[in-house]
């Protein structure tokens, strides 16, 4: 018994001594400007959540600007340590400062199983509840306490401990950096537009002590001279740019700044041999040298069942047969219509005379628009309504779908095999798939996705500007200038992918435009959308955010095709979505309001939406399909009749 | 003299045998799962059983007297997505384009329920990273 006890004490006393040895080692003078700067904004906070407490009429004007203040003083202190919150974890940090008051999540973790709703909390609502006509200080308090309590997440073990090394820093950085180019300058966070650049200067200040820390605490791993030289010269400019958001010369910061900053990140990432710890990394690609190229995000695996495939030859192989395929009516239940009658590969992959294409049966059209199949690969999930997971589910699903291609699982692998041609390639081919002991429906649509995703390459005239390469005119920077800040089209389509997939590339994100039946506004489009997946108040009538790359080629537009021509597009947005034509869309995320866009500004905006306009190569159709040993399938037509 | 090659060849034909077919796959399903879905699943742990070949075997299984001996992960180190960062050997060759979330899948599947190896793993391996 006594020894149990010396023994414990002994331990005890090892232990306590191991502790505290062990905090004297560990905090460096990064850790410990990290550990203090979360602790005073959690000070500021639990300030904030006083002075609302004391408040006794928070429905005053007087006491509602005090509040305000608070609140402004609480986002000011936020950027300070914004760099770290978004990227150590990701779902305290929307607690913190979400933008939605409900978010349903589709995060690549969750990506096989059901979406889950999150009820929103943090500073940018409670700076919205403000502007409510009746304020009720315990809600106002409820989203406060909410973001509180998840700042605390920020001094677990789990994560500081990862401030011990240096990996971290740099990936913390990319995705500052990627979001610099995205969101920071588009008030996708920030409930006023008069906060807007004065934050993003905030950010950038307090981001350079960050830096200043880090190269104290960690001298063999450094940011080098080139890179702390380019960020000063951001911050200089940004400092000389107009406080208003919607006069900020967003082109030239991220062409200028932005983009070649994340260049020489990527290259230390590179040199100092950077290893990721977190899960929101795994869809970046640390070889890729630009925001705007094609191999920064992975997305979709294009290659499906065949991803390991490396060797050029059997890759030329796989396109070869995809290209056969993509033109094969076989797929098809009635022999008359392949995966070109729809995306028509010399119409960027999409058709351009119809609202939607004719139905299977001839007897009608489809409900939606044919989308273009370019950088279809850059989604999280794929469809309007977000309902396929991967390329190969998608090309599965639309030739068994009985309005579309009206074909059978069982029966189309056995139709393919039955033409000799496409037996002898598929037979060589499973050599490159032991785990697979027969040819399946995997390899036949794995070689069609394969063949459309190579058509991109993010060469568009954008691109190579942001690049670097060409320049733009000056009413092109213009409408990119206003797509960033005063028409709000940045909050949705982000950039580079310029569709609903943000930093870190992780999530589709759907909205609710109140999109009309007719171009008379007489009713909204019956479609449900996102509700048929995952029926709820939030989802109805809600689409996955579209690409706008290649978006003057690929018209009608919208989910329905309603609109013919961009300009119809921007004056629908310009006027507040369906709201503002009058519709009654109670969950609409678009705002109601006009966004007061001159006919010169619209002109623009539609100029720069040209130059997303990638360089598509001409595509010749095979001469002949492959010949079928059944009677049945032997007269085919390349590309099928309807 | 030949009779006797024949049959040292016999046995070490079935030598051979034997040990393939201890080597063969066998799993462990819960007695609650119904027929054709340990069925299903059988068929992608024969899967994942190939893809754990190519995509982990060079670092994670030894092979003694013909006899694999493949790692019992227990539960809470088979999150699949987790795995992709669960150490600086995995992280460069563990992104999404290296190993799809697909195989990834029918790797964890196969991992979680093949039978034991009866090899006690050093668990101060696995955790020292
Ligand atoms: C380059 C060599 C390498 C490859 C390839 C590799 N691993 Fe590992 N793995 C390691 C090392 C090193 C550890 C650390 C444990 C140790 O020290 O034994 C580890 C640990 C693990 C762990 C334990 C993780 C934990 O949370 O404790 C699992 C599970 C695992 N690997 C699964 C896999 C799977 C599945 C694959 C194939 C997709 C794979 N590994 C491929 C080297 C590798």
């Amino acid at each position: 018994m006594v020894r149990k006890v010396v023994f414990s004490v002994f331990l005890l006393t090892s232990l306590f001594f191991i502790f505290s040895f062990h905090q004297e080692e560990t905090t460096n003078t990064y850790v410990k400007y990290y550990l203090q700067q979360i602790n005073a904004f959690k000070q500021i906070e639990k300030e904030l959540v006083q002075t609302i407490k004391d408040s006794k009429n928070l429905n005053s004007v007087q006491t509602k600007m005090q509040v305000q203040a608070s609140l402004q003083a609480s986002r000011n202190k936020l950027k300070a340590i914004d760099f770290w919150l978004r990227y150590l974890d990701p779902l305290s940090h929307k607690k913190i400062n979400g933008p939605l008051p409900v978010e349903w999540e589709t995060e690549v973790f969750e990506k096989f199983e059901k979406p889950y709703k999150r009820e929103g909390a943090g500073l940018t609502l409670a700076y919205l509840y403000l502007e409510e006509e009746k304020i009720e200080p315990q809600e106002l308090v409820g989203l406060i306490q909410k973001s509180l309590d998840a700042s605390d997440s920020y001094l677990n073990d789990s994560i500081t401990r990862e401030l011990n090394s240096y990996h971290h820093f740099y990936l913390c950085n990319r995705l500052f950096l990627l979001n610099l180019a995205s969101i920071y300058t588009t008030g996708f966070e920030c409930p006023d537009a008069e906060s807007i650049i004065p934050e993003l200067e905030q950010l950038l200040v307090q981001t350079e002590i960050i830096y200043l820390k880090y190269n104290e605490s960690y001298p063999e791993t450094a940011l080098n001279n080139n890179y702390l030289n380019l960020y000063s010269k951001a911050l200089q400019f940004v400092k000389t740019q107009s406080q208003d958001f919607n006069k900020f010369n967003h082109y030239s910061f991220i062409k200028d700044f932005v983009n070649p900053l994340f260049g020489l990140n990527q290259e230390m990432i590179l040199k100092y041999k950077v290893s990721s710890r977190s899960l929101v990394d795994y869809s970046l690609n640390k070889q890729a040298t630009s925001i705007f190229s094609k191999n920064l995000y992975f997305g979709q695996n294009p290659k499906g069942i065949f991803n390991r495939v490396k060797d050029p030859e059997v890759l030329a192989q796989i396109e070869a047969v995809g290209k056969l395929l993509f033109y094969d009516p076989i797929l098809s239940g009635n022999n008359e219509r392949s995966c070109a009658s729809c995306h028509n590969p010399n119409s960027y992959f999409t058709q351009t005379e119809l609202p939607s294409s004719e139905s299977f049966d001839h007897k009608g059209f489809l409900g939606r628009n044919t989308p273009t199949l370019l950088n279809a690969q850059f989604n999280h999930l794929l469809m309007a309504d977000g309902s396929q997971y991967t390329l190969q589910m998608q090309a599965n699903a639309v030739i068994t779908n009985p309005v579309e291609m009206g074909g059978n699982e069982n029966e189309f692998v056995e139709k393919v095999l039955s033409c000799k041609d496409y037996k002898k390639v598929f037979s060589q081919l499973i050599k490159q798939t032991p785990q697979e002991t027969k040819i399946t429906k995997e390899h036949i649509v794995s070689a069609i996705t394969y063949y459309y995703s190579k058509f991109s390459l993010h060469t568009s005239p954008f691109d190579l500007a942001m690049n670097n390469q060409i320049e733009l005119d000056e009413s092109v920077q213009g409408g990119f200038n206003i797509f960033m800040s005063k028409a709000q089209c940045a909050t949705c389509h982000f950039a580079p992918h310029f569709n609903g997939v943000k930093p870190p590339y992780v999530g589709s994100e759907f909205e609710i435009l109140g999109v009309p039946a007719d171009t008379n506004y007489s009713s909204i489009s019956p479609d449900k959308g996102r509700y048929e997946i995952n029926p709820s108040d939030e989802t109805l009538h809600a689409f996955r955010t579209g690409t706008l790359r290649n978006i003057a080629q690929t018209k009608p537009y919208m989910h329905n095709g309603v609109f013919n021509t961009l300009e119809q597009v921007v004056s629908f947005y310009n006027n507040g979505g369906g709201v503002g034509h009058g519709l009654l869309v109670p969950n609409q995320t678009l705002s109601g309001d006009s966004l007061h866009l001159s006919l010169e500004e619209q002109v623009q905006l539609i100029k720069f939406m040209e130059t997303l306009t990638e360089d598509i190569p001409k595509e010749t159709p095979p001469n002949q399909l492959p010949v079928s040993s059944n009677a049945m399938y032997k007269n085919r037509i390349v590309g099928g009749i309807y | 003299m030949r009779k006797s090659y024949v049959i040292s060849l016999l046995f070490v034909g079935v030598v051979i045998f034997a040990c393939s077919s201890s080597r063969k796959n066998s799993y462990v399903f819960p007695t609650e799962m119904s027929s054709s879905v340990q069925a299903s699943y059988k068929e992608i742990c024969d899967k994942g059983k190939v893809l754990y070949d190519i995509h982990c075997a060079h670092c994670h299984t030894t092979k003694k007297w013909g006899k694999e001996l493949i790692p019992d992960f227990t539960s809470s180190q088979l999150e699949a997505y987790r795995i992709r960062i669960a150490n600086e050997r995995h992280e460069p060759i563990m992104n999404d384009e290296q190993v799809p979330a697909e195989d990834l899948g029918m790797i964890m599947t196969f991992l979680t329920y093949k039978s034991k190896s009866g090899i006690v793993v050093n668990q101060k391996n696995l955790d020292n990273h």
